[in-house]
């Protein structure tokens, strides 16, 4: 009886152990593979997280990619710019890529484009803090903010593999020549494709309204961590092609009370006609293309630049 | 709490490890009080509409057992009304309720009849659907009465299959508490192998699908025709493995303490018609439909009509028990109708491949056969996937009047989609017409079985999506 309990916890054990040995030796390759990105959305996250020093920061998702041009805002404001928005990453993400930035400096300015559906009560995506996992046991900041609102990390970052399983179709293909267009690019993601379709109008929602408490927390935290670091920072909702329901502009209407009674200059271009009235400048009902993203970028850097001015905020002020 | 969490993987493993340790006379409390828990992860409160059902349930069966002749049938139709009543309620109460709303909207008139702000209770309609089996088979004289309160409870809430079955018969399942099971290290291995398998379809195939289908059906507006069939395509396959993962789970964390459930799938996706298609998918629901009411009003020994009647009554129904939305209805109304076509055109379909010469090829015939029934499932299952009929509508629109390129998340995970697609269907060939070749799942080498094993779980490391997504069968 001892010697066949004793041959299972045998077999157990071995198992066990191939499992980690496999796990072990593809999650280092995984590692390596990510630290070695020279250029796509991986690189860009940990340029924003581990590297850039620039003047002028820009978050959002990927109508930030898609919306802000840099080399647009940089020429208008003669600061230095970034582009840290990321695919579907919302408030909570850029909560944790601003609490890394502030930790290294502190820059001038930084414009927040927000989604309104991320504050929606029943939109919850922390399942998209997955991005953030490869920084966990290095960025301490990180580490609090996905303990927050996700459960049992600590266990699960005990496979190696995990912190890079979210990425895993995206760490094939790394050419050194690449990094030459991400360095002229900044960030931001050209799309030249044109939407074909009439204008729609967003489905009014049968559930009563209520905001996201959590998200907006995260909001006002991001809103307070630039102001004690004394950033300028700027909300901003860029075009949609679609006209927003009721729900959606009742949280914008939130949002821009929160940011008002905190001196935060808010800018509401979600139906701006400059680009809402043109299926051209678009590729689909929530992204611009590069031409609609460049009149957006320079209109709204002439605000910013207006706003900077006003508050004596030009670099050589500032310096 | 999910079975894709790391919350069920402590959870299964405390309670094997006790159940296991502890003598017999205390197990069923012990399953009982885990089964309370898990289900309370979801919704707390509704743990009393459970009880509630169990209470009448459970004496209704003795009841039902002890009286004669009209006394019977009372107890067993109180059973059936509160059971039915609970569904009623808590399903299909503001369905009927939004309805009558429209209905009388159409004359000028307002429902003085309220909603309910109510959220659905989780795996409703399987508990419900396995506690009505069980006074129906006493009524039927198939089974005794339970006299455990706590080993009938159990019954009824038996954590691997309460929220999403497999819909157990009281003559399968319920005699299995009373036997004492010993740790057999064989039926451990089996069971842990069933559920690596069924986390594999969970997560490696199901929800990686998913990625695609949720964008593409989450914008119809926005995605052309050629993308809404493939994601229709996609979600076909995405359906089965989030279903049989799920069951594949339930089973093998049931075996490893030595419970056998029945088995739900049998690799449908390689059905050659929509009857055999239904014989293969959701066995347990499928039966109960055929013992409870395909049966009781007359199954195939009747006139051509009534038989016509009966096929597409019970899908109605069927349908409208995965939900209560109109686009479930039309979904199995749809399914009830091919059942019907394939019935009368039996006939014609020999003479067409006679005709085609295929015929003269079994394996031709076969395959040309399953790719046309997989292509039909698919299309119904427009409905299945739709949030109402008018987006259904556009889909179809959309996909009749196919243009434009195709959607992709990036060319890498397109080829991923498709390469798991054609190892599923890979395993799925070798199931069904090789399945003593090819067995390095099974290979007599145990090393050469614990790497398949161990690369196996790998593989689920790597590739599969851990975002703690639902169980699509959990919403009903």
């Amino acid at each position: 009886m001892k010697s066949k309990t004793a041959r299972y916890i045998y077999n157990i054990l071995i198992f066990i152990a191939i499992v980690l040995v496999l796990d072990y030796f593809i999650g280092s390759q995984l590692k390596k593979q990510y630290s070695a990105r020279s250029r796509g959305l991986l690189y860009r996250t940990s340029f924003s997280i581990d590297s850039t020093k620039a003047d002028l920061l820009i978050f959002g998702s990927s109508r930030a990619n898609h919306h802000y041009v840099p080399t647009i805002f940089e020429d208008s404001l003669q600061m230095s710019c970034y582009n840290t928005g990321r695919d579907g990453c919302l408030i909570i993400y850029q909560l944790a890529v601003i609490k890394c930035v502030v930790a290294r400096y502190s820059p001038k300015v930084i414009i927040l484009d927000i989604v309104p559906f991320d504050f929606m009560d029943m939109y919850d995506n922390y399942d998209k803090l997955n991005c953030l996992l490869p920084y966990y046991k290095t960025h301490p900041v990180i580490k609090s903010i996905i303990k927050t609102y996700r459960n049992f990390e600590d266990v699960k970052m005990l496979s190696s593999i995990y912190p890079y399983n979210h990425c895993i179709f995206f760490l094939g293909r790394n050419r050194q020549s690449d990094y030459a267009v991400e360095l002229k690019d900044k960030g931001f993601l050209n799309t030249s494709n044109e939407w074909k379709q009439s204008k729609i109008t967003e489905k009014e929602s049968k559930k009563p309204f209520v905001c996201n408490s959590t998200k907006i927390a995260a909001y006002k935290e991001f809103i307070d961590i630039c102001k004690k670091n004394n950033i300028k920072l700027f909300v901003a909702i860029s075009p949609f092609f679609q006209n927003l329901n009721s729900r959606s502009n009742k949280i914008i209407k939130v949002l821009e009370d929160v940011a008002l009674e905190n001196n935060v200059d808010f800018f509401d271009y979600s139906n701006d006609t400059a680009c809402t009235n043109y299926a051209h400048l678009f590729y689909n009902v929530n992204h611009l293309n590069t031409k609609g993203a460049n009149i957006y970028s320079r209109k709204l850097a002439g605000k910013v630049g207006e706003q900077l001015k006003s508050l004596e905020y030009t670099l050589t002020n500032n310096k | 709490m999910l079975f894709n969490s790391i919350q069920f993987l402590i959870f299964f493993v405390a309670v094997t490890v006790t159940y296991f340790i502890i003598p017999h006379k205390s197990r069923w409390f012990l399953l009982l009080a885990a089964s309370c828990y898990f289900y309370m992860a979801f919704v707390p409160i509704y743990i009393l509409i459970l009880v509630g059902t169990i209470v009448v349930d459970y004496y209704a069966g003795i009841l039902i057992e002890k009286q004669e002749g009209k006394k019977r049938k009372l107890f067993l139709i109180i059973s059936l009304i509160a059971n039915i009543g609970v569904l009623a309620m808590f399903k299909y109460y503001n369905f009927l309720n939004e309805n009558l709303t429209q209905f009388l909207g159409i004359a000028n008139l307002t429902n003085p009849i309220p909603a309910l702000k109510i959220l659905l209770p989780i795996g409703l309609s399987f508990h419900t659907f396995q506690a009505m089996s069980y006074t129906i088979e006493i009524y039927r004289g198939n089974q005794k009465a339970e006299r455990h309160f706590g080993i009938y409870a159990l019954y009824v809430m038996f954590y691997p299959q309460l929220v999403a079955g497999p819909i157990e018969r009281p003559q399968n399942l319920l005699h299995q508490f009373h036997e004492k099971h010993t740790f057999d290290y064989g039926l451990m291995v089996e069971g842990l192998k069933q559920m690596a398998w069924g986390f594999f379809k969970k997560l490696v195939i199901a929800d990686r699908l998913a990625l695609y289908v949720d964008a593409v059906y989450g914008n119809v507006n926005q995605h052309n025709g050629v993308s809404l069939l493939v994601a229709t395509f996609f979600f076909s396959v995405q359906i089965y493995c989030d279903f049989s993962g799920y069951s594949d789970i339930a089973i093998g964390s049931a075996k490893v303490m030595g419970f056998k459930l029945m088995n739900n799938f049998n690799h449908p996706l390689l059905s050659s018609s929509t009857s055999e298609f239904w014989k293969r998918w959701h066995i347990s629901l499928s039966s109960w439909f055929k013992d409870y009411l395909y049966i009781s009003l007359g199954g195939n020994r009747v006139v051509i009509p009534r038989l016509v009647f009966n096929i597409l009554i019970v899908f109605l129904i069927s349908g409208l028990w995965h939900g209560a939305n109109w686009t479930f209805v039309i979904w199995g109304g749809l399914n009830g109708l091919l059942l019907v076509l394939g019935y009368f055109a039996t006939p014609l379909k020999s003479k067409i491949y006679k005709i085609a010469l295929v015929a003269k090829s079994p394996y031709f015939t076969r395959a040309v056969q399953t790719i046309f029934t997989f292509v039909l499932i698919s299309f119904t299952r427009i409905f299945f996937r739709s949030t109402d009929v008018e987006q259904a509508s556009l889909v179809i629109s959309k996909i009749i009047h196919i243009n434009g390129p195709l959607f992709t998340n990036g060319l890498i995970p397109m080829i991923y989609n498709l390469a798991i697609i054609s190892l599923l269907v890979l395993i799925e060939v070798k199931h069904e017409f090789f399945d003593s070749k090819f067995t390095i799942f099974r290979h007599e080498n145990h090393w050469v079985q614990k790497l398949a094993y161990a690369s196996l779980i790998i593989c689920i490391f790597v590739f599969g999506v851990f975002d703690g997504s639902q169980f699509i069968y959990f919403q009903f």
